[in-house]
């Protein structure tokens, strides 16, 4: 972004102040800039004039001042398409770090949705799709922002514009929102989900469980070797892992002190792993990080709670 | 949405917009050029249709220095409108053949708007316009297809760049009229590239076996208080002097000292519109006395002379007599100019001259006879004479016999020279028809004129007319009233459809007007107009507050007018619901904002059974305007007012009725 451009943005957010939800464009919120199609216009219409005045010649002058004409109801046009646009809701779901949060905005426009753009530093719109939004001026716009830390996620200033309908001007607004969603850590690690309590060694374990197999399921990043089916892959089958339905019942422990000091991220990662995948099987666990309660549970209430607690572990409290 | 981001509409309305651009210079641009354009369109059509592959970026590269060095070896230069239009066409087809992105169409788009300038500036009949009009609304609706990222049928670009510039006409209209106009040209004008048409710089009627009459107007003209009659109107062009047997010619050369006159009848006074010829004759009413316009003047043989050849249409006014005396003898030098000896060419005319001169008590008797001689010599006027012998003059006195006003003024102004008298041909327009519905005359080419002109010691130059005595009807009627054979066919037409000639009138009026009030609006024209209008007063400060206070007006109304547009009576549509929407909130029907009108309408038939029908009816026309097969279009007025009725009904009854239950 251009210093001129962040100097203006700050004198914009001053002037506009915090925004809230569902919100209405204002006029006074709106600003508007020719295109780079909309300057190239422009210098034709000086030419057209100076030729024009230059000759003496009515029908150019005429022609030059139409076009000017059109160029100013077009100004007209794109700023009014995009005053009373109204902004519902703009939700942001939480994701892993690594991975993309994305944002997505409701809104009621004039315009065809396809004509509005939503950006942001650093961000990726995601394209309309879907037959019925071809035309139609209510839905869901989508941003996507790299997930770069584990954390609270805020969403930066957004940019709502557009160039509808003669591409000459693009008008925009600043979008100071507080929008804001979590983002886990990376799901990471290699390390077995931690032994079922009671469960001494793990050949009888295996052993036991084995009477309990249930399903097999592709291989994750995290499973434990003993539970690959080696001997399906030996025969050309892709990597997978078997699972046992007595486990869903039991409880794992998942605890951030009992896992080797290694530094407080990576414990993290693997704890995300372990949730992820426990959620995935549908297995009950607890958390345990230090200074905080311990829960037990499963499904995905309990998967967000704890991932929750993983995103926002050291920040404010004692580690 | 296609990955180049620009629909198949908006390429196909580009390729339009260019196409339109190029046809405003086929008649102009070089044969090659047009070639190349239309090359470039079919290539790109192909490439729409059939996925043919576009030139790779060398061959575009060498393509467009080809095209430039082209242009250049066709015009030997680069600037000039001529040149610069076939620039424009050609390097606007060389980057139709890049067009990839919607980035390159714009610039095609723009390329077509910079062709119809070129056009604009180049020529600007009335009979061009609506085709200027067509190629700059097609030009804006591609733009307006390439602004948008929906792929927009042409229609509805067409409709949308069609209503804005409605929208702006009136805008553009004011500052049409306020915008102050230049005294004269910034820098040069560029140099005339038009051919030349009308009378010229010599005359040689015997080498003429078919005279074309064109209908195409000279000039038109307003008279300030009554018109002379037709057979007085004799618009003086150019002057002829050096006569080698067959051919005459203007003075090029040193001429002669102009001979003084003094008015003996009152002043006429008028205004002409003359059309373009390519040369720089101006044309006045008899003996031209004045006419406006800086650097115009007076050669010394009467004739009005522009500074620069006519390439557009010009207005000036004029002041002539029609009678005039001359207060001093003729000039030694102008008297050796117009006496010049003929030498050994046509001696019989010499041989009669001089028998017909001694036969004459002197000069002025002298013309008398030779006027009659040509009365009574058994000629007749035609437009299809016989091609003459190198001894022109001799050979049209005792042999042909046949010829039109050149012919005859030939002859005559060599029997005089042959017996001394100063004399020489002047040609231009005789006559001109009536305009009623546009109060001017118009005066064709196939008025155009010659006659003679005689000094006379005691009268100094006088007209004679030899034309008038063998075709006496010449002087009161046009050459197609006079003749049945020999005109053009169209010329006929006119003089035997009244109605028809009553159109052309319409026509030209209306011609006339486009050309003098729009096209020729100056600062002479917008002064006089402001005057009209009461702002004659006004200095440009204050025309410029009066610009900016009716475009901030303007611009008022066209927000308004944006408010009016088929979105927001979709938006009006959507408060509608969500007005019902509300009502059911507040008696306490709970709704949702993911619930479909379906189902809020199933919701409030639960909790209001005995108003079901009126309910299911409110529901089922907000769908069908919402969704149904109407919804392509805006909901009309009268189908909101209704929706808005049964929307107030229904509120109404909803609080009458107990509280609902809920759940």
């Amino acid at each position: 972004m251009s210093l001129f451009r962040q100097r203006m943005l700050r004198w914009a957010l001053r002037r506009q102040g915090p925004d809230s939800l569902p919100l209405q464009l204002k006029p006074r919120r709106i600003y508007i800039l020719p295109t780079g199609t909309g300057w190239t216009f422009g210098l034709l219409v000086i030419a057209m004039f100076l030729a024009g005045m230059n000759y003496g010649n009515g029908l150019a002058l005429l022609l030059t001042f139409w076009l000017a004409a059109f160029a100013l109801v077009g100004m007209i046009q794109t700023q009014r398409s995009l005053a009373g646009l109204t902004l519902q809701h703009v939700h942001a779901e939480p994701a892993f770090a690594g991975g993309e949060v994305v944002l997505r905005a409701q809104l009621h426009s004039r315009l065809s949705l396809r004509d509005l753009t939503l950006d942001a530093e650093g961000a990726r719109q995601v394209p309309v799709t879907g037959a019925g939004s071809h035309d139609e001026g209510s839905g869901d716009l989508s941003l996507s922002f790299p997930a770069r830390q584990r954390g609270r996620w805020r969403a930066p200033v957004l940019r709502l514009s557009t160039s509808a309908p003669y591409g000459l001007f693009r008008t925009w607004t600043w979008l100071s929102l507080d929008v804001s969603t979590l983002v886990y850590p990376t799901p990471a690690g290699m390390r077995p989900l931690p032994e079922l309590p009671g469960a001494e060694e793990g050949s009888r374990r295996l052993a036991g469980s084995l009477d309990e197999l249930a399903a097999l399921r592709p291989f994750r990043e995290g499973d434990s070797p003993r539970q690959v089916a080696w001997k399906a892959y030996a025969r050309g089958a892709p990597l997978l892992v078997r699972e046992y339905q007595g486990h869903a019942a039991a409880l794992r422990e998942f605890d951030f002190d009992a896992l080797p000091h290694d530094d407080t991220e990576t414990r993290l990662s693997q704890l995300c792993r372990w949730i992820v995948d426990a959620a995935a099987e549908n297995q009950r666990w607890t958390l345990r990080l230090p200074g905080s309660a311990v829960v037990a549970g499963a499904g995905p209430e309990h998967r967000r709670h704890c991932l929750s607690q993983l995103a926002t572990f050291g920040a404010g409290s004692v580690t | 949405m296609n990955p180049t981001g620009m629909g198949p509409s908006a390429r196909r309305m580009m390729l339009v917009a260019f196409a339109a651009g190029a046809l405003l210079h086929v008649d102009r641009a070089p044969l090659w050029s047009i070639f190349v354009a239309v090359a470039a369109l079919c290539w790109q059509l192909a490439h729409l249709r059939w996925r043919l592959p576009l030139p790779g970026a060398v061959v575009r590269t060498l393509l467009a220095l080809g095209l430039l060095l082209l242009t250049m070896i066709s015009f030997r230069t680069i600037s000039g409108l001529a040149a610069g239009s076939t620039l424009l066409l050609v390097m606007g087809s060389a980057k139709l053949l890049e067009v990839r992105a919607p980035r390159d169409a714009r610039v095609v788009a723009m390329v077509a708007l910079a062709l119809l300038l070129a056009a604009c500036l180049e020529r600007q009949s009335l009979l061009r316009v609506p085709l200027y009009l067509f190629a700059g609304w097609v030009a804006l609706s591609a733009l307006t297809a390439l602004g948008s990222q929906a792929d927009i049928r042409p229609r509805r670009a067409l409709a949308a760049s069609g209503r804005a510039l409605l929208i702006g006409a009136p805008l553009a209209a004011l500052c049409f009229v306020l915008v102050p106009r230049l005294p004269g040209a910034m820098w040069g004008l560029p140099p005339s590239e038009d051919a030349t048409t009308g009378l010229g710089d010599e005359m040689s009627p015997g080498s003429i076996s078919e005279l074309s009459i064109s209908e195409d107007v000279a000039f038109r003209v307003r008279f300030q208080g009554p018109a002379p009659p037709p057979s007085q109107r004799y618009w003086r062009g150019p002057v002829l002097h050096d006569f080698d047997g067959f051919t005459w010619r203007r003075r090029l050369g040193p001429g002669a000292v102009r001979q003084p006159t003094e008015p003996v009848s009152p002043p006429l006074r008028y205004q002409v519109m003359l059309e373009p010829t390519g040369r720089s004759y101006l044309f006045g009413v008899d003996t031209i006395s004045q006419i406006t316009g800086r650097r115009n003047f007076q050669t010394f043989d009467g004739q009005a002379i522009a500074s620069r050849e006519i390439t557009s249409p010009i207005v000036y006014e004029g002041v002539s007599y029609l009678e005039v005396r001359h207060t001093k003898p003729l000039s030694v030098t102008g008297r050796r100019l117009d006496t010049q000896p003929l030498g050994n060419r046509n001696p019989r005319t010499q041989a009669l001259a001089r028998q017909m001169r001694a036969a004459s008590l002197d000069n002025r008797d002298y013309m008398q006879r030779a006027l009659r001689y040509f009365q009574d010599g058994g000629f007749e006027y035609t437009l299809t004479p016989p091609r003459l012998e190198r001894d022109s003059i001799d050979d049209l006195l005792f042999n042909t016999r046949l010829g039109f006003c050149g012919h005859f003024a030939s002859a005559y102004v060599t029997l005089m020279r042959a017996a001394g008298i100063p004399s020489r041909v002047v040609t231009g327009y005789l006559g001109g028809t009536w305009n009623p519905v546009g109060g001017y005359y118009v005066v064709r080419q196939s008025d155009a004129h010659a006659w003679a002109e005689v000094w006379l010691e005691d009268a100094g130059w006088t007209r004679v007319d030899p034309t008038a005595v063998v075709a006496p009807e010449r002087l009161r009627r046009g050459v197609n009233e006079l003749l049945d054979s020999g005109t053009s066919l169209t010329g006929r037409l006119f003089v035997q459809a009244e109605w028809l000639r009553r159109m052309r009138d319409t026509w030209d009026a209306a011609a006339n007007f486009w050309q003098e009030r729009i096209v020729n609006y100056n600062l002479g024209a917008q002064l006089s107009l402001l005057e009209k209008l009461g702002l004659g007063k006004l200095d440009y400060r204050a025309l410029a507050v009066l610009l900016i206070g009716v475009a901030v007006l303007w611009g008022l109304w066209v927000m308004r007018a944006a408010a009016r547009s088929p979105r927001a009576a979709q938006d009006a549509l959507e408060k509608t619901w969500g007005r019902f929407a509300a009502i059911l909130g507040r008696r306490g029907v709970g709704v949702a904002a993911h619930d479909g009108p379906r189902a809020v309408a199933l919701r409030a038939m639960q909790a209001w059974p005995d108003l079901a029908s009126q309910i299911r009816e409110f529901s089922d026309a907000y769908v069908a305007l919402r969704f149904g097969p109407a919804a392509a279009s805006p909901p009309q007025r009268e189908q909101l007012r209704e929706l808005h009725r049964q929307l107030s009904a229904l509120a109404r009854a909803t609080a009458s009725t107990h509280r609902p239950r809920t759940g």
